[in-house]
């Protein structure tokens, strides 16, 4: 066998360590994971759904078990990392603004505050491309929310518009935002949505919206409120609300902009004309 | 039911072995995403997209555990899902004006004596210039054997195909990337 010569073996050799990830990039893209598994399983059409439904009872059986746990170590760490997630989303009323807001979904605003776009990478394909799956059928969810971490500060601090600040330079630079949301609500907050999640993965919208409606009753102002809304909307597609569903759409959008869950909600039925 | 259908295939020995039932996804992601990091990079994922696509590997990952049957490590998986999400982004990729080559700012590693780090950065940016010359199954083979350090017929099971057809692969790969490193100190020094 023919070696490198070397010259190149010299190269590779010192190249070894020199492409592994910064404890910043291990953070940053843990947020950015745990947001997607969030929501993850959650079927973005009524058509998907119904054909993914017992495809979905095969994933859905990761997302009871270790991964929970880990969706809640990783918000969790997240806040305590002062990093942020979700902190103090101000309460919105259905009414106030599912009316005023309707139009947005209509004609989206096309700028959000933030950051580089990159574009949207076909999860499709892979999954396509992979032999002997039975899970083809769960390419039906397109493009994973991409890795921008939405942060907020409390309601009532500098940002009345509810801007999106992003990069790890500007987390380090925050200053420690102490969080109204209690971190050891999460367990709580995660499981009662991930029950709602696994309901209407399992064909149960009915049941999905009413665990959602809990989840907005015990946690108005929880850290998973962006999540609970893009589960209702995909809830409402599944049972052909189409209206109700661009409703609470608009609402998720009104409240953040550049949800990393907002191409997920435009691709539903919420977003397709 | 994917697993049910996955357990009933997988060799009944192991089952009560447990010695290849897949770990809970958290512990493959603490033990493996620096892996899927720099795999991901070595197979020509830009910077700007090296996000999203760590988090598609392991998104597919997730969905997948439960059909995993052990018929290879985890790291072996892994590098199979990095390789195919490498490639649909280079199909996207290649579908868009190629960006003038931008250097990047050097990585900043914690812990490291920082001139040590920064030409460690430098000589990976360059092998990954380099491996850009050189075509993908090669590629491939090349990243495991060299930066990897993994052995032919750990490569041959990430890779699927047969352990001549790593050598043969090998063989050419490091032809190819010595060539290239010789045209890169060619041009540098004329």
């Amino acid at each position: 066998m023919t070696d490198l010569s070397r010259e190149s073996r010299e190269l590779v050799e010192l190249a070894r360590d020199g492409d592994g990830p910064t404890r910043e990039d291990r953070a940053r893209v843990r947020r950015a994971l745990a947001l997607t598994l969030a929501t993850g399983a959650a079927s973005t059409s009524a058509s998907a759904a119904a054909a993914t439904k017992s495809a979905f009872a095969g994933a859905g059986i990761a997302a009871k078990g270790g991964a929970g746990t880990w969706l809640v170590m990783g918000v969790v760490a997240g806040l305590a990392g002062s990093a942020a997630v979700f902190v103090g989303v101000p309460a919105l009323t259905h009414d106030a603004t599912s009316k005023s807001m309707s139009h947005t979904l209509a004609a989206p605003a096309r700028t959000p505050v933030s950051v580089e776009t990159a574009a949207p990478t076909p999860v499709t394909a892979l999954v396509e491309a992979s032999p002997s799956s039975p899970t083809t059928a769960l390419v039906a969810q397109g493009a994973p929310p991409k890795t921008n971490v939405v942060l907020r500060h409390a309601a009532n601090t500098v940002t009345p518009t509810r801007a999106p600040v992003e990069t790890p330079a500007d987390v380090a630079a925050l200053p420690d935002v102490t969080t109204p949301a209690v971190p050891s609500s999460l367990g709580a907050e995660t499981s009662l949505l991930e029950s709602a999640r696994s309901a209407l993965n399992q064909g149960n919208a009915a049941r999905a919206l009413a665990l959602l409606d809990q989840h907005e009753r015990e946690f108005p102002r929880g850290a998973l409120v962006e999540e609970r809304l893009a589960t209702r909307v995909f809830a409402l597609c599944s049972m052909g609300r189409r209206a109700d569903a661009a409703h609470v759409a608009a609402r998720l959008l009104a409240l953040s902009p550049a949800s990393p869950l907002r191409a997920r909600v435009l691709e539903s039925c919420a977003g397709s004309r | 039911m994917p697993t049910s259908v996955a357990r009933e295939h997988a060799d009944p020995l192991q089952a009560l072995a447990g010695a290849e039932r897949a770990p809970p996804f958290e512990a493959i992601y603490e033990e493996h995403f620096d892996f899927v990091w720099r795999s991901l990079r070595r197979l020509g994922v830009p910077d700007a997209q090296l996000d999203d696509a760590v988090q598609d590997v392991f998104v597919v990952v997730h969905r997948r555990l439960p059909e995993f049957e052990g018929r290879s490590t985890i790291k072996t998986w892994l590098f199979g899902i990095a390789l195919r999400v490498a490639s649909a982004l280079r199909r996207s990729a290649a579908r868009r004006p190629t960006e003038p080559l931008v250097e990047d700012p050097p990585d900043e590693h914690a812990g490291l004596d920082a001139d040590a780090q920064r030409e460690a950065s430098e000589a990976a940016r360059l092998v990954h210039r380099l491996l850009d010359s050189l075509d993908d199954d090669r590629r491939a083979v090349f990243v495991l054997t060299e930066l990897e350090e993994m052995t032919a017929p750990e490569i041959s099971a990430a890779l699927g195909v047969n352990l001549n057809t790593v050598y043969s692969r090998l063989r050419l790969a490091r032809r190819d990337f010595d060539a290239a490193l010789a045209r890169h100190r060619a041009r540098r020094t004329t």
